[in-house]
């Protein structure tokens, strides 16, 4: 039940002299996996359910139960359930197993392996609680508060520290395919998640992100985009290039392949962010980068899903009776599926019918449930039988886990895709006249309702395959014990030193690498003839280097890239590097924009205190989740929201609210709409006003009181990250806030609303939703709107 | 238009120069990769099949 490696294979040199070597036992740290299978399958099951839970919610509104369990509270539990710690506990449960056994070495240290699984669960309850209880950033993905972002932080680092500590334990030299994603995973999810989560806490479980309008919904999707690509697809990759070729019992189609996936997929990734707002108020460039790279990314991703799928090149036999290869050639299909979607999705023109409407949660579905939830399936079935040393339970559970999963995920991405489409259509449909057809947003609503219904059936589908999985395997355990992979290595006894950095650093690809962008970036800089020059040169040179590398190439010698696999931290750097160039080019240059320079001070002026304090409400409630605030730049959206959204009018929104999804109108342009009494009764119950409404109702906001002790702490926050609060009109925020509610509660009162509280959250709310879209004049204490701080 | 503002930014070389540099890094890589040794890469693909399990 063991093998034996040489310290020869390490690098690929061939010994002087046979170098003195000893024979070690490794022990491998198999229990933290274990640990991490078992929270992987039961947050799977709590998150599916919360997901079905949500589902009901949209196809029946009476199932909202306010305030704790309503759509805009559960639906960010589900997503960050499913992503973190579905597939987050699942990630680290196939990365230490198959990590130990690559690189031949048991975990570094035993101590940061449990740091890392309570630290991680830890975090897990903590986002349970606090999310239904609404304390929440507002940014999707990313709605933890900041305590909680500092604790996932920490622990990541311990993930990364017991991870690159190994791989300096390692006694396999060379670093297989899988550990370059999961390093691109460990490095970039940092990276993502700090820069995403700088925000200005406020008080214990409050914060405003430093980032305002644009620049947020730049850093925030940049940061979406990325979680998707490096939390739920690298590692997965990783996994696939490990798990697959065991189970198929062959080695993957071609490492050549693999080495050119890796590279491509971690630089185009990385900029594809922007495809998430086209057609907003984001800068054209920035739009077209984004559009571009997610077209160039399927490249890559259909080179990883081609190098899976061939992999079971001669072994298809196999996936008629292996569960686990029917999992892993249907997750990976699903992937290729999904990744021809996303670059379609990201044409400007498709995107322009599908963004905001159902198409894209298919779309992530398809992604979620076939690529995730498949691999996980796969992988779980392959190892826990190795872990406790004994068959799977029963393979015709898991067969019946697959078909049943298989037509649940059908059934919810056709869904999504008839409703998102129908849904996208009939916004923009006209009639002769040019007037829009279905001027009332619920009829487009009401429309697509029965594809609700639809996959909802698909959704619970899905989850009953889960729950057989568990019990599947629960049962697999049961019947064994837990076993601890061993394997026996050589190594020398004194390896010797080597210095092969310089080689990679220095070496020839590299150099020519840097000569063909010096050349291609000085286009930038000169004028429009000497830049066709300048590109025609860099092309050129880039050939005849690259010819000239292959002509010299010493097959006595050993490949650069070869070097490079042997040498984690040069990898690492390279990575960084690959990842950073993307990120900095593409951010940098609208981070730099100033309030100034958008023209904010004509378009936009600082929320009144109530106003802020309603915002905060319409953030604590979730209404983004529904209801985006960003009309794109179409003739159809201005004839229902009104003129297209600008970059300066929401400069001052800590976070930006330009949101994902309207299953509910754009209120960029609310303010001034309806009356208050409209937005009061809507509130408490929103099929008073709006018949065929699936809005859940908000009776609870009536009798809840601001916090107005906190209002001037929250300005200040937000005047310390650019908002122009002065520090007089700060002092006198309680007045003037006090003042505004009074004036609307008195209105509401005219309007024959006896009971309404000036002191009340909903009032602060009306405030907010009337000040939307609206230029105020200042008021005479008004917020002055000087840049200077 | 103001998302045009920034349209004629000294700072867009960012973004043109790190293209480049990923047009070139992949071309170098995908020569290079193409052209390795066959013995090199079979040995290196089959690490996960050389485990404690078989």
């Amino acid at each position: 039940m063991s093998s034996s490696i040489t310290a020869d294979q390490v690098t690929g040199r061939e010994a002087a002299a046979p170098p003195a070597t000893e024979t070690r036992r490794i022990v491998y740290n198999d229990s933290i996996s274990r640990w991490f299978v078992w929270a992987s399958v039961v947050f799977g099951v709590v998150g599916m359910l919360v997901g079905a839970v949500i589902a009901l919610q949209l196809a029946f509104w009476q199932a909202n139960v306010p305030p704790l369990l309503t759509f805009g509270r559960l639906r960010p539990l589900h997503t960050n359930a499913v992503i973190f710690a579905f597939v987050g506990n699942m990630m680290f449960a196939g990365v230490y197993y198959s990590t130990q056994r690559l690189v031949k070495a048991r975990l570094a240290s035993d101590l940061l392996s449990k740091i890392h699984f309570w630290g991680w669960q830890l975090i897990i309850v903590a986002a349970a609680i606090t999310l239904p209880l609404g304390y929440t950033t507002g940014k999707e993905y990313a709605e933890l508060e900041w305590p909680i972002d500092i604790a996932i932080a920490v622990v990541w680092v311990v993930f990364a520290i017991n991870f690159f500590w190994t791989l300096a334990k390692r006694t396999e030299k060379h670093l297989y395919v899988a550990i370059w994603f999961y390093i691109s995973t460990i490095i970039t999810v940092a990276v993502l998640h700090i820069c995403n989560s700088l925000e200005v806490p406020v008080f214990g479980l409050k914060s405003y992100s430093i980032y305002g309008g644009a620049q947020d919904a730049l850093v925030q999707w940049w940061y979406g985009h990325n979680a998707v690509a490096f939390f739920l697809t690298t590692p997965i990759l990783g996994i696939m290039y490990y798990y697959l070729p065991k189970a198929a019992g062959r080695p993957v189609y071609s490492y050549r392949l693999s080495v050119i996936h890796f590279w491509s997929l971690i630089f185009v990734y990385i900029w594809a962010g922007p495809h998430h707002l086209l057609n907003t108020a984001l800068p054209d460039w920035a739009q077209t980068l984004g559009m571009v790279f997610s077209i160039a990314l399927w490249a890559p991703s259909w080179g990883g899903m081609l190098n899976g799928l061939l992999t079971l090149k001669g072994a298809w036999n196999q996936v008629r009776t292996d569960p686990v290869l029917k999992f892993f050639a249907a997750g990976v299909t699903f992937y290729g599926m999904s990744t021809l979607e996303g670059p379609l999705l990201s044409i400007k023109s498709v995107n322009g019918l599908a963004h905001y409407t159902d198409w894209i949660i298919g779309h992530v579905h398809s992604g979620a449930l076939g690529w995730n939830g498949f691999m996980a399936a796969g992988m779980f079935y392959w190892m826990v039988p190795k872990l406790y040393g004994r068959e799977l339970h029963s393979k015709k559970m898991a067969d019946t886990h697959f078909w049943l999963g298989t037509f649940g995920i059908l059934l919810y991405v056709v869904s999504m895709w008839v409703s998102g489409i129908t849904q996208g259509l009939m916004w923009r449909a006209v009639d002769e006249s040019g007037a829009l057809k279905y001027p009332n947003f619920v009829e487009t609503v009401n429309a697509i309702r029965p594809m609700y219904w639809m996959r909802l059936i698909g959704g619970l589908m899905y989850l009953v395959g889960m729950l057989m999985m568990a019990y599947n395997l629960v049962v697999t355990a049961r019947a064994g014990k837990a076993v601890d992979g061993e394997a026996t290595v050589t190594v020398p006894v004194a390896e010797p030193q080597e210095s092969m950095w310089a080689e990679v650093l220095f070496g020839k690809p590299v150099i020519v690498v840097t000569v063909v962008a010096v050349i291609g970036a000085t286009m930038a800089v000169v004028n429009n003839e000497a830049s066709i020059i300048f590109a025609g040169v860099a092309v050129v040179v880039a050939i005849l280097g690259t010819i000239a590398l292959h002509l010299a190439a010493d097959k006595t010698q050993i490949n650069w890239h070869r070097l490079l696999e042997g040498r984690a931290l040069m990898f690492t750097s390279f990575v960084v590097i690959a990842v950073l160039v993307g990120g900095v080019a593409e951010l940098v240059p609208t981070l730099l924009v100033t309030p100034a320079q958008v023209n904010a001070a004509a378009e936009s002026k600082p929320y009144r205190p109530l106003e802020l304090e309603g915002r905060d409400v319409y953030i604590r409630e979730g209404c983004y989740v529904c209801h985006s605030q960003m009309i794109r730049t179409f003739a159809f959206e201005a004839k229902r929201y009104g003129e297209p959204s600008t970059m300066g009018e929401s400069i001052y929104d800590h976070p930006f609210q330009w949101g994902s999804k309207r299953t509910g109108p754009d209120l960029a342009r609310e303010g001034g709409k309806y009356p208050n009494l409209w937005h009061w009764r809507h509130m408490i119950d929103p099929r008073s006003v709006s018949a065929g409404s699936i809005m859940p109702p908000f009776p609870g906001l009536a009798t809840n009181d601001v916090d107005a002790a906190s209002t001037a702490a929250k300005m200040r926050a937000l005047r310390s990250v650019g908002v122009p609060y002065t520090p007089t009109y700060i002092d006198s925020a309680a007045s003037d806030e006090a003042a505004q509610a009074t004036e609307i509660a008195a209105n509401l009162k005219t309007d024959g609303v006896a009971d309404a509280k000036p002191s009340s959250e909903l009032v602060a709310l009306v405030a907010y939703l009337q000040r939307l879209g609206v230029h105020p004049q200042p008021q005479p204490s008004g917020p002055a709107v000087s840049m200077a701080k | 238009m103001h998302t045009e503002l920034l349209a004629h930014s000294p700072l867009l070389i960012l973004p043109l120069g790190a293209m480049f540099l990923f047009l070139a890094v992949w071309v170098v890589t995908a020569v290079r990769a193409l052209t390795r040794s066959r013995a090199d890469m079979d040995a290196a693909a089959r690490l996960p099949l050389e485990d404690d399990d078989e």
